[in-house]
């Protein structure tokens, strides 16, 4: 292993500006002559505006203006587009209701954007915010998926009948009916998967820059995807082409999937910049965020599972309602379908599934991607139904797992709902597992809980997740409304330092460090002369950007595409320097040598001679030394895993305490296992808080009840044990890196072995239900029989 | 969310009743109310601070009274707007009934909130509900009857003073025991 290079665990180089205070995130941006913007946001869920009145806003000393949805319609401002487009089983495509930034005529979430106040201070326009009077006649509304589906519920659009906005299917219906007519035993679950709400570190922040003298807009935002906000805003809500517009996503303090999505405060301060002359700086407070960032999850599910009488898995069907708020978000209707239930045959062989998704309208704020994104919602369905059906036939819940698994032999394998697996081998994963969990001492670890008034009980799961969403084509055929590939650029500096320009986004993945180490083992330049720069589309050529565990796999991959023109070029290069074939050149530990001989020639001074081409082939080969590499993938990847999880639930209380957790994951080889390691932390973390903590709640009226930190309980640092954790690496087969992802699996694979290690631990009280999250009101209420 | 409360007035019925459709009366004992004016017979607009929680704000509150059956009965229907903090809008009806010490003034009101009043507030809100009711009811009874005294048990009144004495009385001397219990 090269020193810094593919495989080391180099100390991450970003994170020097991060514990200093150095970082440059948007709210530390400040413009000349800037504006801050309010938003003024719906207190209601539902009601029609009948007027805006600004005029007491406007009279305030300091207040420059005052902005309404119909200022933004006037001005022929475009909607909000939705990313991805879902086909119902019937054939007709989704509703697609208009997504206006500012809402002039129907609010539909307590949030929803009403109108914008700019002025000199923030406090002037908090204050003049105060005075902004809107009239609404309030409506009746839908706050949930119980209340949307009702007989006669109030309506979110009138064009979405039941408030239904496709109703899709996946998988042969007929196979699965079969399966199920054969089967010995059935064994059926009830799921909800708890709506969540993302709650990054930073919250979100837009600053819109117009430059009157070259009719050029900057906005600087916290986005995950900066090209793909230039797209959706630039393309189709204010009609600015791309040369004119510069999306700058500097420092971004967390994502977890809130920040893909084009949000209105970025079209409003941009669009608001041009009618004022002024920049525009927007940054949400934390109850701002709670009600605009998207939320997350939010699904009911019914599920059967078919098996023999041995316990071999025959059929699966599924039947999932998932809510989507009041408006599309960008990826919205992807992440119930595409990333939930093409994940439902988990590791196992089921040979047939089934899985039908009703997406409905809520007036809530509209669902996106979190940490996951359907996956942890297939996972958790499956690896519940699992653990039921192993207590159900009374086989070792491993046992049934590792009878149902997909071997390595039958790698790549077509799955029933449209993947087609590559590689893994999930038995040895779990062995991993189960051996750095000291599975086998379990027994005399509950002895001991149970001497101290505890009820231990211990839980397990398997996963499998899709990471970086391919090829283009496939995923274009299954509804996406954009590439999913991704770019990078080396540029070789005349000195030999190298700055690569990623299409990927680092808002915490830690690129910058992980990206160096790729071009420290394939150039040999030194690690501290490498710069890493992204989220800026003045500078980086194009990009899709990061979520989805993309990053490595695809981004990595466009940058290995283009670390591999470089060393081409640069073998030309000293060919000619060495007068030698360039067959014969050796490129290794930033030396290019002829093969059998002394003669060599540094990397640095080949790139002065690109250059510098004094001496240069110029009639053969055009100086300089930078590459572009744009890289579709073949396939997904396919990360997979075990986890298994020991709690002790307090049996007065009901208060569940993780004691210990145990991650085994498959992501294929590995560029830097210390960021490895805290990626599965993070992930396994926000599981726990999915499993025990966090619940996103409505009241009936559809106002958020849990708005706060003070009601939205997250994890903490106390809320969890030391994690252990251990890869088992099959390589992937299709991209030249052999690397999956990791960002995603831990909190995809925790949530179902925490929940089954808690109904472990209550299994003397005849528990086999337990919705998340599990709180110790929940528990107790199951273990006095109220489940 | 509802609330109730019983009132027990030295007064008659009549003077009540004058007392609450008496804009004066009523602004005197809105706490936190800058401003009441009557609009019409029926109707007052009303501007209140109040804190509910950590949301402090300004309500313009818009009042009218219903179901008028002098002197027994009305309802107090109100609407209140504080900007980005949300709003609260809710009723009351308001029961006079003589009887021999005087009038007795039952309410029982009805409530909700939104915007950020719900988002921050809304494990706070009844509490403060209840104690905006309380001291809107307490006042006028006191303002009518320096002696006027708040009946029947209901969780967020004040009561009696002698349970809370003793309920002091009782947490000293558990405290005590434990210390003593930990000290040895």
């Amino acid at each position: 292993m090269t020193e810094n290079g593919f495989g080391a665990a180099v100390r991450r180089k970003e994170d020097y500006r991060f514990i200093t205070g150095r970082g440059q995130f948007v709210d530390d941006i400040n413009r000349p002559h800037q504006l801050y913007a309010q938003i003024i946001r719906s207190p209601i869920a539902h009601g029609k505006i009948n007027k805006v009145d600004v005029d007491a806003a406007i009279a305030m000393s300091g207040v420059v203006a005052v902005f309404t949805g119909a200022d933004m319609a006037a001005d022929g401002v475009g909607g909000i587009p939705c990313g991805w487009g879902i086909t119902s089983k019937d054939g007709s495509p989704m509703v697609e209701p208009g997504h206006p930034p500012l809402a002039a005529e129907c609010v539909r979430y307590v949030g929803d954007q009403v109108a914008v106040v700019l002025a000199e201070t923030l406090a002037i326009a908090r204050d003049a915010a105060e005075l902004v009077d809107v009239d609404y006649a309030e409506l009746p509304s839908v706050a949930n998926l119980e209340s949307a589906s009702a007989d006669g519920a109030p309506l979110v659009w009138d064009d979405a009948k039941g408030n239904v906005c496709f109703d899709w299917e996946i998988g042969d219906k007929s196979a699965t009916d079969a399966a199920f007519a054969s089967a010995d035993q059935v064994v059926t679950i009830d799921i909800v998967n708890n709506r969540l709400i993302a709650n990054a570190m930073e919250p979100r922040a837009a600053i819109g820059d117009y430059d009157a003298g070259k009719d050029e807009y900057t906005l600087y935002t916290t986005s995950q995807n900066p090209h793909v906000i230039r797209m959706l805003m630039g393309a189709f809500v204010l009609s600015i082409p791309e040369h004119k517009l510069r999306v700058i996503a500097p420092d971004v303090g967390g994502g977890f999937g809130s920040k893909i999505c084009h949000y209105a405060e970025e079209a409003i301060v941009t669009w608001a910049s041009r009618k004022v002359n002024r920049p525009v700086k927007w940054t949400a407070d934390r109850s701002e965020s709670f009600i605009s960032d998207a939320h997350g999850r939010d699904h009911v599910s019914h599920a059967e599972l078919a098996m023999s009488k041995d316990g071999d898995f025959l059929g699966l069907r599924v039947s999932t309602r998932a809510n989507l708020g009041a408006y599309l978000s960008t990826f919205g209707p992807a992440v119930p379908t595409i990333l939930y239930a093409t994940l439902l045959a988990g590791s196992y062989k089921t040979p047939a599934i089934h899985a039908e998704v009703k997406a409905m309208f809520t007036h809530t704020v509209p669902v996106d991607s979190y940490r996951g994104a359907g996956r942890p919602e297939a996972s958790y369905l499956l690896e519940r139904l699992v653990d039921k059906a192993a207590k159900q036939t009374g086989i070792d819940p491993i046992e049934l797992r590792r009878r149902n698994f997909i071997q390595p032999e039958d790698f790549p394998y077509q799955t029933p709902v449209a993947l087609e697996y590559d590689t893994g081998d999930y038995d040895a994963a779990m062995v991993k597992a189960i051996e750095l969990a000291d599975y086998a001492n379990f027994d005399k670890r509950r002895e001991e809980s149970a001497a101290r008034g505890k009820l231990r009980g211990v839980g397990i799961s398997t996963y499998i997740e899709a990471c970086g969403i391919a090829p283009s084509n496939v995923a274009g055929a299954l509804g996406a409304r954009a590439g999913l590939y991704e770019v990078g650029t080396v540029r070789v500096n005349p000195t030999g330092s190298v700055t690569v320009l990623t299409g990927s986004h680092s808002h915490g993945q830690g690129h910058e460090t992980t990206f160096a180490q790729l071009v420290v083992e394939e150039l040999g330049v030194d690690f501290d002369n490498i710069d890493i720069v992204h989220g800026d589309t003045g500078k980086v050529p194009f990009g899709m950007g990061t979520y989805g565990s993309r990053s490595a796999a695809v981004g990595g991959v466009a940058l290995m595409n283009a670390l591999e023109k470089i060393r081409t070029k640069a073998k030309k290069i000293a060919a000619h320097l060495l007068e030698a074939s360039e067959d014969d050149i050796e490129f290794k530990d930033g030396q290019l040598s002829v093969a059998g001989t002394d003669r060599s020639v540094a990397f640095g001074d080949v790139a002065m001679a690109a250059y510098v081409p004094h001496n240069y082939p110029l009639e053969t080969l055009e100086p300089g030394l930078e590459e572009t590499a744009f890289y579709d993938p073949k396939n997904f990847t396919f990360p997979a895993g075990c986890h298994i999880c020991e709690v002790e639930v307090d049996p007065d209380t009901g208060v569940v305490e993780v004691v210990r957790f145990t991650a085994g994951d498959d992501f294929g080889r590995i560029i830097n296992p210390m960021i490895v390691d805290g990626q599965v932390h993070g992930g396994v973390t926000q599981g726990i808080g999915q499993a025990l903590y966090e619940q996103c709640v409505y009241d009936d009226s559809g106002q958020l009840l849990t708005g706060s930190m003070m009601d939205y309980c997250l994890p903490k640092a106390d809320n969890v044990p030391n994690f252990a954790v251990t890869t088992n690496v099959t390589p992937c087969t299709h991209n030249v890196l052999g690397v999956k992802g990791c960002g995603e699996a831990g909190a995809i694979g925790s949530p179902p072995a925490v929940i089954n290690a808690v109904l472990n631990a209550l299994s003397d009280y005849n528990v086999d239900d337990l919705q998340m999250p599990a709180t110790p009101e929940r528990v107790w209420q199951a273990m006095q029989g109220n489940g | 969310m509802e609330i109730k409360g019983e009132y027990q007035i030295r007064s008659s019925r009549e003077t009540v009743w004058q007392a609450l459709n008496d804009p004066e009366m009523l602004k005197k004992c809105i706490p936190g109310c800058e401003s009441l004016e009557k609009i019409s017979d029926t109707e007052m607009a009303a501007t209140v601070m109040a804190s509910i929680g950590p949301v402090r704000a300004r309500f313009n509150t818009k009042l009218s009274l219903q179901n008028l059956k002098p002197p027994e009965s009305y309802t107090l229907v109100g609407e209140s707007k504080a900007g980005a903090a949300g709003f609260g809008r809710g009723s009351a009806d308001v029961t006079l009934i003589e009887n021999d010490d005087g009038t007795l003034l039952s309410y029982v009101a009805d409530f909700r909130v939104g915007g950020k009043l719900a988002q921050v507030g809304s494990r706070l809100v009844l509490g403060a509900t209840k104690k905006i009711a309380d001291d809107f009811f307490g006042t006028l009874s006191r303002e009518l009857d320096p002696g006027a005294t708040r009946v029947g048990a209901d969780d967020a009144g004040d009561g009696t003073v002698t349970p809370r004495i003793w309920l002091a009385v009782a947490g000293a001397v558990l405290v005590l025991l434990i210390w003593w219990f930990l000290l040895r």
